[in-house]
């Protein structure tokens, strides 16, 4: 059996993302979004046509590769769980607000938060949450910025409270 | 020629005793499926593969020489691995491996090789079942009009994480630069593009449609074996990266990706016998279709967008809530004043919930994509996490599916009378899409896009244009909240050929229209809008270059089978000829999902009646 692969799942001319980093307990490891150079790789400018629906050619999955390429420790799941803060955070925001979701269920699942450790991870990260949207600022605070603060918050509520 | 080739030029299929030939298996259906070869009369194998990718052929004449193909395959699938595992052909080309491995059994046995990228995509095997994902249509991008069709692969077992993380399968038009509009579309019909697959994670294209777009999704998951879905997914492994050309009307994204399913023997949901392939009519055989004596279709799963979502809360809120969540909407009322404070925790819960909503619908697509927010969406988000968690139930409210719709092409006979032009028989053919009588799930409600609509006028054995919409578009929103940034905004175009006016006969003139206004859904089934437009036209018949006008619409649909529209435009000329009105009305009565019944009005001094049945197909 092959490693499991946390990044999207690499298309034949694609190179296979390393997976180094996973072995460390979640909390310890580097924010993706300002420790690899993700914030800026994530999403190359495209044009108009390119954002919409069935003209979309791999975006975010190409710069991935690039991104991930180096150095080593920022890949893995954590960049799964960055690149999916990213892509999704509004409905994080939101549903860590009501304390349940499926797309919060899925990022603590990215990040090996087992189920039965969910609502504790919620709990610690809907209060934290609850404090940076409070916070002056956060309405014009940048949307990656806003990404990269949540991955913060919930890599810190899971850890120590689940089992990876 | 190489041993390997020798042995297999006549082999044994399994458990049979008559030899069966190379030829004879490179003919076969599943290898063309597989190689995606199309008839093409000007190579002499009659076959020319959809791909042109040099690196998905191995013989060098590939793409139109299926036998040449097959023997390089098995050629290149007994040679052993090298350094780089996963080039060698069993790991590029797994689906033709399973393939060749059932056609030949025990004399086709090939070394079993592990190819690690291969199996990262399938995740050891744990794909349970496939769906194909149909997204509604989007009038906010000419490539979206008909909806969209993806394929989904639905993991279980350790990977199992959530259906977010599925991993989804995409054909669509490869951009190369930065095309204007008019040259995307243009090339995009002509075949100025490659196409090809990707895959990305689900929740990518579930939170492009669902948010940004605010498209609904509706997934159907196939109820096919385990083998079934293994070649389906070992397929799809194959064509990703591979390069096709992109044709919007037939071989677009519904055409291949039905292509992907149909990879497996007995499946079959191509609409045939089109120039076009709408994804709503492909998604209307996959319900119709049966595979090993079963249904093909198992499950369908609808995905509201936000703006359904938004619809539903508010919809389900208490008066006061509903008022409470406007008053907030507009700044008339703050989440600090007593009013609010004053609600019960649900509600206040509620109202906030719809509150959100509302602010990410509104805002427009730029705005949602760069993450800037009304600061009201910062007031709220924060307000709700000061209330305890918690969510209350909205019971969403399901629309008509899009595989129990009626199918999209309509033809019309009838018979017409005008006060200037006398009785005559009408055919009508629109091969696409809806108007506002007929549009049903996965259309813009009470909009309209209709393509090629020819209107010809019977009359002493002669035949006679009588009208030609090209392109017909009415985009409105329902504004069910009546909120700022939910007023309605609605836009129609319109281009081809018509009568200059309803009393002149022959009068046949170009004419381009447009309007801008505001519609609003009253209540269920009452729809009225407003607009302000005008049209260019060729300068004929003494109506000169054009004209500027006013207008309104009332569109009433008590139920799925009966709808009559209203409505009046004042015209006046560009260029001296004097103004006039416009009246309209049109009732449609449906007989099941195939026929209806039309009855038209039309006045501007002279009149027009039009009575019609339509069968859709």
């Amino acid at each position: 059996m092959a490693q499991a692969q946390d990044t999207p799942p690499s298309a034949p001319e694609a190179k296979p993302a390393a997976t180094t980093a996973d072995d460390r307990r979640p909390g310890s490891g580097p924010n993706p979004f300002t420790d690899c150079g993700i914030g800026a790789a994530l999403f190359p400018t495209v044009g108009w046509a390119a954002v919409t629906s069935n003209v979309i050619w791999d975006i975010g999955t190409t710069a991935l590769t690039s991104a991930t390429a180096s150095p080593q420790t920022c890949s893995g799941k954590r960049v799964a769980a960055a690149i999916f803060i990213n892509d999704t955070y509004e409905k994080l925001a939101e549903e860590t607000a009501r304390g349940q979701g499926e797309h919060l269920n899925a990022v603590l699942n990215i990040l090996g938060c087992d189920s039965a450790r969910h609502p504790e991870a919620i709990e610690a990260a809907r209060g934290s949450m609850g404090e940076a949207v409070a916070a002056p600022g956060y309405a014009t605070q940048r949307r990656l910025d806003k990404a990269a603060d949540f991955y913060g918050i919930v890599e810190s509520a899971v850890s120590g409270r689940c089992a990876a | 020629m190489p041993a390997v080739l020798v042995c297999l030029w006549a082999v044994p299929v399994a458990r049979a005793t008559t030899p069966l030939k190379l030829e004879q298996l490179a003919a076969e259906s599943g290898w063309i499926r597989l190689l995606h070869y199309e008839p093409d009369r000007g190579v002499a194998s009659g076959w020319r593969s959809a791909i042109h990718s040099p690196e998905f052929f191995l013989a060098a004449g590939g793409g139109t020489d299926p036998l040449a193909e097959l023997q390089a395959t098995l050629a290149a699938m007994s040679v052993p691995a090298g350094i780089d595992v996963d080039a060698h052909a069993q790991c590029r080309f797994p689906a033709r491996r399973i393939w060749l491995t059932q056609r030949l059994g025990g004399a086709g046995s090939l070394a079993q090789i592990t190819c690690p990228r291969f199996d990262g995509f399938i995740r050891s095997s744990e794909v349970e079942s496939v769906s194909i994902i149909f997204a509604t249509g989007y009038l906010g991008n000419p490539a979206s009009y008909y909806g969209h069709a993806l394929l989904k692969f639905n993991y279980t077992g350790t990977y199992s994480r959530s259906p977010l993380l599925d991993v989804s399968v995409n054909y669509g038009a490869i951009l190369t630069g930065t095309d204007d509009p008019l040259t995307y579309m243009v090339k995009g019909v002509f075949g100025g593009y490659d196409g090809g697959f990707s895959h990305v994670h689900y929740y990518f294209h579930n939170h492009n449609y669902g948010e940004n777009e605010l498209r609904d999704l509706w997934e159907y998951r196939l109820d096919l074996p385990p083998e079934a879905v293994r070649l389906i997914v070992a397929h799809a492994w194959e064509v990703l990266g591979q390069r096709y050309t992109y044709y919007f009307f037939r071989r677009n994204c519904a055409f291949r990706m039905a292509e992907l399913v149909q990879v497996v023997e007995g499946v079959d949901i191509t609409p045939p016998d089109r120039p076009w392939t709408i994804p709503q009519s492909m998604i209307q055989r996959l319900a119709q279709a049966r595979f090993a004596d079963r249904p093909l279709l198992a499950e369908v799963r609808y995905h509201p967008s936000r703006q359904s979502r938004f619809y539903e809360r508010y919809r389900s809120l208490e008066r006061e809530d509903a008022h409470l969540l406007g008053a907030l909407a507009d700044g008339t009322e703050v989440i600090s004043g007593s009013r609010f404070q004053g609600r019960p925790v649900t509600s206040r819960q509620a109202v906030l919930d719809g509150l959100i909503d509302y602010y990410q619908f509104v805002a427009d697509p730029e705005t949602r994509a760069s993450g800037k927010r009304d600061p009201g969406y910062a007031r709220a988000l924060a307000a709700r996490y000061r209330l305890p968690p918690g969510e209350p139930v909205v019971a969403q409210r399901l629309p008509e599916a899009p595989q129990l719709g009626r199918p999209p092409s309509w033809v019309q006979l009838g018979w017409m009378q005008g006060s200037a032009s006398g009785e005559a028989m009408s055919l009508r053919i629109r091969p696409a899409y809806y108007d506002v009588l007929d549009g049903g799930s996965g259309h813009v409600p009470n909009g309209a896009l209709v393509m090629g609509d020819v209107q010809l006028r019977v009359e002493e054995g002669r035949v006679r244009l009588q009208q030609l919409d090209l392109l017909a578009i009415e985009s409105v929103n329902p504004a069910l909240s009546g909120l700022p940034g939910d007023r309605g905004a609605a836009w129609k175009l319109r281009a081809g050929v018509e009568q200059a006016r309803l009393g002149c006969r022959g009068c046949l003139m170009p004419r381009l229209q447009g309007d801008m206004g505001f519609g609003r859904q009253i209540r269920d089934g009452l729809f009225a809008a407003a607009y302000v437009g005008g049209a260019v036209q060729t300068n004929r018949f003494e109506q000169g270059p054009g004209f500027i006008r006013a207008s309104a619409n009332l569109i009433f649909k008590p139920s799925a089978g009966f709808a009559v529209r209203l409505g009046y435009e004042h015209r006046q000329p560009v260029g001296g000829a004097a103004a006039y009105g416009l009246s309209q009305a049109e009732l449609r009565l449906a007989f099941g999902a195939r026929s209806d019944l039309r009855l038209a009005y039309a006045n501007d001094e002279a009149h027009l009646l039009t009575i019609g049945l339509g069968h859709y197909w």
